[in-house]
């Protein structure tokens, strides 16, 4: 045996397996895969290489659907996925916020997304960005950005957040999932309310605050949260 | 486990059973190759471990790290080990599926 140890060199898909799911999986998972690997290869090279190297090739194909999964899953992602969503989400809506409160006029077109409470699609026009600069320089009070209802609305989902968290053990993933739903389904019901009622345009200004101010509210509270939970997860696995 | 989560799934239920047969060998490669010998059963090893993970996030798996190997290249093992909670499940999936195949006999046709 160790006279093959000394004649068996390591395929270049063992190399390849070493890097790619050092980069998707722990190190201590990565190695416990990859030693499998390099150890069952061994034995089936010490047989037939050729096929021995077509197998370890279809393993690494397969486990990378794994890795690239658990990755995805991981309470790090998250982390990343939250934290940049946050980091955009604010000074977009603070920007889209001062926009709507200073608009004097607008593009037809815009004006039409508007009424159908279409701000999501508003956020890939030009025209919009546009404008984005002056809006803020036209910001006077911090007072527009309070809305009562959308403050007691957050406040009673976090509520309800902090009621279900103490009632069962939450991971970081069902606490994104439940802050994700609290903010947006101001946003959907008001968008399917606007688009099936015939409004004046007076009316719609309020419903859009509501939509947009819920989601400013809550993802500070929600990414902190999520940053916090998962970021214990994170220690109590290092640990084990 | 919760009243939903009682039985195990087919997958689970025969690698619990090779931890079983395997006792403290219980890793990666040998699950792989016990299953392969008894069931004639190609399985990949990132289904294994996926399989393996959540069982382990289910409490019915513990692993821990062990001896690395030239073999391996220096790589160290996880082994794997049953808990008392996958031993109940494993029952309790036993005893499920006698239940329903009382009463049952089927002929092999060739």
């Amino acid at each position: 045996m160790s006279s093959l140890q000394d004649k068996y060199t390591e395929p270049t898909a063992i190399k390849i397996a070493n890097k790619t799911l050092g980069l998707l999986l722990p190190e201590s998972l990565k190695d416990a895969i990859v030693g499998d690997l390099r150890e069952e290869h061994f034995i089936r090279a010490s047989k037939d290489f050729s096929s021995a190297n077509k197998w370890v090739w279809r393993q690494l194909f397969i486990t990378s659907f794994y890795a690239i999964n658990s990755a995805l899953r991981s309470d790090r992602f998250l982390q990343y996925v939250v934290l940049i969503l946050c980091l955009l989400g604010l000074p977009i809506i603070i920007s889209m916020v001062a926009w709507l409160s200073n608009m004097d006029e607008t593009s037809p077109y815009i004006w039409n997304q508007l009424l159908e409470a279409n701000m999501h699609i508003i956020l890939f026009d030009g025209y919009f960005w546009s404008q984005i600069p002056e809006s803020i320089i036209r910001i006077e009070h911090i007072t527009m950005y309070i809305h009562y209802g959308s403050v007691v609305w957050s406040v009673i989902a976090l509520l309800i957040m902090c009621v279900i968290k103490r009632m069962n053990p939450v991971s970081a993933h069902q606490i994104a999932l439940m802050g994700a739903a609290a903010m947006l389904l101001p946003y959907l019901m008001g968008w399917m309310y606007i688009n099936t009622m015939l409004l004046a345009p007076t009316d719609i200004g309020p419903i859009l605050a509501f939509m947009l101010f819920n989601i400013l509210y809550m993802l500070i509270p929600v990414t902190y949260w999520v940053l916090k939970t998962a970021n214990r997860n994170i220690i109590l696995v290092s640990i084990d | 486990m919760s009243k939903k989560e009682k039985y195990l799934g087919e997958f689970e239920q025969v690698v619990l059973l090779a931890l079983l047969r395997l006792g403290e060998q219980a890793y990666g490669a040998s699950i792989r190759q016990l299953l392969h010998e008894q069931i004639k059963r190609d399985v990949a090893l990132g289904a294994l471990y996926s399989t393996l993970e959540r069982m382990e996030k289910k409490g019915l798996v513990t692993s821990e790290l062990g001896e690395s190997t030239a073999q391996r290249g220096g790589r160290a093992k996880r082994f794997f080990e049953i808990t008392s909670k996958g031993n109940e499940a494993l029952i309790k999936t036993r005893e499920a599926m006698d239940s329903m195949w009382q009463g049952i006999s089927l002929k092999i046709q060739f």
